[in-house]
């Protein structure tokens, strides 16, 4: 301000008209010969101004335009995955559904057909079975090598991470409680432990086949319970072609991998 | 056009957008799932393959299977000697009756649902045999109840045996 104090009078003198808006722009002083276009007076930062406004305008509509563009995506995606568990989810209730088809046409459990009943488990093939691909006397931990690989090889593909349990729930004999000794006494081998109540069942489940998912915290697990009869052979009156039928379940749980 | 038309253009553009995706995404989220066939289809088959079990069970009554007991529904008098020393029991009330109770409790009332066990001499019109898992009024709350398809027992088939299965309340 001070230097365009000092050069105001020598303009005067040298003919030139005295302006005092426009010979200085932006505080630096100009002769009227060199005026630039471009000058620091209320017009020009009223445009200025407004370009500032519609350079705003256009960041703003163009950030509204990628918000929605973000939010339909996120909406796209999630519809997506949503659709994809819930494909999932039906493709593992049809797994549990063929594996509790397959547990219960399994030949290996079947009653002879002379008995020509439906769904029906003859205990002593149960008990063979479930030495076989569990392990002898219901402990897991002493199966052979060999039996081992049979579970694996064979066994897996036909009911892959699941368990199959047993549970006898009516023997016909004894009212509500299970005789659970008369099994052992009978010759069967088959020993089904007392569950006292407030237990769902009168006895321990006996495990078939063994293979549900330990090592991951949350599989996805689906359940089926299919009510069966369960012959027992050891009681066959003479000339029979039956033993005693008792009423039971058999528990399918499958334990899908969570993806 | 005006450069306010534009504007007004362009933001009714903009609601009309977000009106449809709106409708999307409520159509998407409040659609109910139909489960009801699924539920049908699991409770059939649930009444089905209890009830085929249950026929076949061995009872107290010299090893008889239970259809055969039921067939005792026709006469509700019938009893049947249950040890050696002679003791007689009544086929209906006391061995059929108790054990269908267990069997129906143990599966299906641990699964939360209700039962209905019916078991109906043709001739008669009457229920000879009727076990429930409901309790209170019967029109204090809707069921969805599936009925398993009318067994006739074997051998005679003279007594008609239905099983429904229902939601529980």
């Amino acid at each position: 301000m001070r230097k365009t104090r000092m050069h105001q009078p020598s303009e005067a003198r040298r003919g030139g008209r005295a302006v005092s808006k426009a010979i200085h722009l932006c505080g630096i002083p100009l002769s009227t010969r060199s005026r630039p276009l471009f000058l620091c007076s209320d017009r020009v930062s009223a445009r200025r101004k407004r370009a500032q406004l519609q350079i705003g305008e256009s960041i703003a509509v163009l950030f509204i335009f990628m918000l929605m563009v973000g939010f339909g995506l996120f909406f796209y995606f999630r519809a997506s995955l949503a659709g994809y568990n819930e494909k999932l989810a039906s493709d593992q209730s049809m797994d549990i559904v063929r594996i509790t088809l397959a547990a219960q046409s399994l030949p290996e459990l079947q009653c002879t057909s002379r008995l020509s009943i439906r769904n029906c488990v003859d205990l002593q093939a149960m008990q063979a079975l479930a030495d076989k691909i569990y392990g002898p006397n219901q402990d897991a931990n002493i199966i052979t090598s060999e039996d081992k690989e049979l579970r694996d090889f064979y066994y897996n593909d036909i009911f892959l991470t699941s368990r199959i349990e047993a549970i006898i729930t009516y023997d016909g004999m004894a009212g509500s409680a299970i005789d659970t000794g008369k099994y052992t006494a009978d010759g069967l081998g088959i020993t089904f432990e007392a569950s006292p109540p407030p237990a769902a069942y009168p006895t321990k489940p006996f495990i078939i086949y063994d293979k549900t998912i330990l090592d991951s915290l949350h599989p996805n697990t689906y359940v089926e319970i299919v009510p069966v009869v369960f012959n027992n052979p050891t009681r066959m009156d003479h000339g029979a072609s039956r033993g005693e039928l008792y009423f039971g379940l058999l528990r399918i749980t499958y334990t899908a991998p969570r993806i | 056009m005006r450069k306010a038309q534009m504007e007004i253009m362009g933001i009714a553009i903009v609601v009309m957008l977000i009106a449809v995706g709106l409708v999307f995404y409520l159509s998407f989220s409040l659609k109910p799932k139909d489960t009801s066939v699924k539920t049908t289809y699991i409770q059939s088959t649930i009444a089905a393959n209890t009830l085929n079990a249950l026929l076949q069970v061995s009872t107290k009554c010299g090893k008889n299977m239970m259809g055969v007991l039921i067939e005792g529904t026709k006469n509700t008098g019938a009893t049947c000697v249950i040890d050696r020393a002679g003791t007689t029991k009544n086929q209906l009330n006391d061995i059929a009756k108790p054990a269908i109770k267990i069997i129906l409790d143990s599966s299906i009332k641990a699964r939360n649902l209700d039962y209905e066990f019916t078991s109906q001499a043709v001739i008669s019109t009457t229920s000879e045999l009727f076990i429930s898992s409901k309790t209170g009024a019967s029109g204090a709350y809707v069921q969805v109840c599936t009925r398993s398809r009318e067994t006739e027992t074997q051998p005679l088939g003279l007594v008609r045996v239905s099983l429904s299965v229902c939601n529980n309340g």
